[in-house]
């Protein structure tokens, strides 16, 4: 055998072993379901973390409901949901006063209760709120100007 | 659509603020591909200086306001020293079918890594929870929102931590005119796209032609796919990667009769102790390696080329302390715990969910690769490859000591972060794993009459 990429061993061990792990992720894109390949996603993680997914598309759909300037508080149907809903809804939100309703697990309903906007992800409202918008997996309500 | 494109030629625009590294003399030597990438991490690191100062001072971010003043220094400066003598530029010509292995290999990584990103399989968890919070916010505020960091509900911000990938984020997002969610995460390509050819011409300054390019290629296949595995997209490992990388590369590949500046290297660690708490720990065992090296090979004046080593990250860090200390907030990183509050009951745990998380998403190939090749051609020369072999155990021992500091067993926390914090120790062990074989190899090289100095 003759040729520069026999007669540079080093260069060659190195090639090699980069072809090798190639096989890697060419064994990832076969498997992965051929309709789905090079579509656009909806959210940032639509592949690597679908609960993460959907709650991001919540707070999306319920972006145009909450004006900025405005406050919200976000409810899940459980500490961990709530937590990360409220962690993402952010930076969806930037010109709007974000309040938890509870933050790592520990209740804060007298941060959440002043916030104007409810966003209640996969849960039932709490009494007395207006409804806003309905939306796939949540809705957004408005506190009634007496309570806020 | 459009926001996207906005902000990706905001990132395309980093180059032009820092140009002028591209024109000095220790760069100007290299290929076009490594200055421009040079001036890409320069442009960032000036960026968040600028933003930095500017929320100090009260001044509000703009497109235009934040452009200008770095556009003027940038003409001004890269004018000056495009003047300045230099030794000439090298040519990196590499054996044909060699060059076009490498390219194939490295070019089929990355599209691997930009496709994962961009159809949404590699996006950090953090990204959604707070890099990109924290860029769309003060993108919103016209500056860094410490009303937003000293919130009492923003713990989870970890509002201490150094600020280049949310001002970056910010950056995009003001050209964007909004925060693009699902297209920002690409941009972490970006930083392994500009570490390449600076990886390559670095090498090439201690390795033949093919040598540099085919381990450059190797170094492009591992972590692009280890990017895509540890999930790293929007994330600030990408820049970590790039800035380490380029420092360790940089400091590896000096000859000891080398006299030449380390402003590269300078420039590289000053980005990454903006980029993350790990990025100052990386300087600390990085200078460590190179005193060391520089001690074992009697080289001389070595503190006072230590010296721009750790002033510029040091600079650069004063900077972020100084809006910490201007708005009121808490100076300094927030530790993990007492210092020494250690539970070394956990140890086994943490070295065995250590080695099962190292797979690097090639069956702990990329790793395994490299580090045969360390251990089979290092006997002879272990002491100059200590720039990189120091920066990948202390940072090793580093992550160790912090899990130590989880009072329950960290087996969970090690599965989501080891992957992602390592890639720099990966990428040190493949540099000096290039060199090591390499240097094994030169007898053969001069028998071949080839010039590996050129």
């Amino acid at each position: 055998l003759s040729g520069p990429l026999w007669t540079h061993r080093a260069a060659r061990i190195w090639l090699a072993a980069a072809l090798l792990l190639l096989v890697f992720p060419l064994r990832r894109w076969i498997a992965a379901p051929s309709h789905r390949l090079l579509t656009l996603p909806a959210t940032p993680v639509d592949h690597n973390d679908r609960e993460a997914a959907r709650q991001w598309l919540f707070l999306w759909q319920a972006r145009a409901f909450v004006p900025p300037g405005s406050s919200y508080t976000v409810l899940g149907p459980n500490p961990d949901v709530e937590m990360n809903l409220f962690m993402i809804s952010l930076g969806l939100f930037p010109r709007a006063q974000g309040l938890p309703s509870s933050y790592y697990g520990v209740p804060a309903p007298e941060v959440g209760g002043q916030a104007r906007y409810v966003l209640a992800f996969r849960r039932a409202a709490p009494p007395g709120l207006e409804l806003r918008r309905s939306l796939d997996e949540g809705a957004v309500y408005e506190r009634p100007a007496a309570t806020k | 659509m459009i926001p996207a494109l906005l902000f990706l030629a905001a990132y395309l625009a980093l180059p032009l603020f820092g140009a002028p590294a591209a024109f000095h003399p220790a760069v100007r030597r290299m290929p076009i591909a490594a200055r421009v990438a040079a001036a890409f991490g320069a442009g960032a690191v000036l960026l968040t200086l600028e933003m930095t100062l500017f929320s100090i001072v009260g001044i509000r971010w703009g497109v235009a306001a934040l452009s200008l003043p770095l556009l003027a220094g940038s003409l001004a400066l890269s004018a000056a020293w495009a003047n300045r003598p230099f030794p000439g530029r090298v040519r990196h010509p590499s054996p044909r079918g060699i060059g076009i292995a490498a390219a194939l290999a490295g070019g089929l990584a990355f599209l691997h890594l930009i496709l994962s990103l961009a159809t949404a399989r590699a996006t950090s968890a953090d990204f959604l929870l707070f890099w990109g919070v924290k860029g769309a916010r003060f993108a919103a505020a016209g500056g860094i929102d410490a009303g937003l960091l000293g919130f009492f509900f923003s713990h989870h911000l970890v509002p201490d931590y150094p600020p280049l990938v949310p001002l970056l984020f910010s950056w995009g997002s003001l050209a964007a005119g909004t925060m693009p969610w699902r297209f920002a995460p690409v941009s972490s390509a970006l930083w392994l796209l500009a570490a390449i050819p600076l990886v390559a011409a670095l090498l090439r300054r201690r390795l033949s032609g093919a040598e540099s390019v085919a381990v450059a290629s190797f170094w492009t296949v591992a972590l692009s796919i280890s990017l895509v595995h540890s999930g790293s997209g929007g994330n600030a490992e990408a820049p970590l990667l790039f800035f380490e990388t380029v420092a360790v590369a940089a400091l590896l590949v000096e000859r000891p009769e080398d006299r030449t500046s380390r402003f590269l290297p300078a420039l590289a660690l000053a980005g990454a102790a903006l980029t993350k708490v790990e990025g100052s720990a990386a300087v600390a065992f990085l200078l460590a390696g190179v005193a060391l090296r520089d001690r074992l090979e009697r080289r001389p004046g070595i503190l006072r080329r230590l010296l721009p080593l750790a002033a510029a990250p040091a600079l650069a860090l004063s900077v972020w302390f100084a809006f910490q200390a201007a708005r009121g907030l808490r100076i300094g990183f927030r530790a993990h715990g007492e210092p020494f509050g250690v539970h070394f009951q956990h140890s086994s745990s943490i070295l065995a969910a250590m080695a099962s998380n190292l797979d690097a998403g090639t069956a702990w190939l990329s790793w395994i690769v490299p580090l045969g090749l360390l251990l089979a051609f290092s006997r002879k020369g272990l002491g100059s490859l200590l720039p990189a072999v120091s920066v990948a155990m202390g940072l090793f021992a580093f992550f160790f000591f912090d899990y130590l500091h989880d009072p329950t067993d960290p087996a969970m926390r090690v599965q989501w972060t080891l992957p992602r914090i390592t890639q720099p120790c990966l990428s040190a062990i493949i540099l000096a794993a290039g060199l090591a074989l390499a240097t094994h190899d030169a007898p053969a090289h001069a028998a071949a009459g080839r010039n590996l100095s050129s």
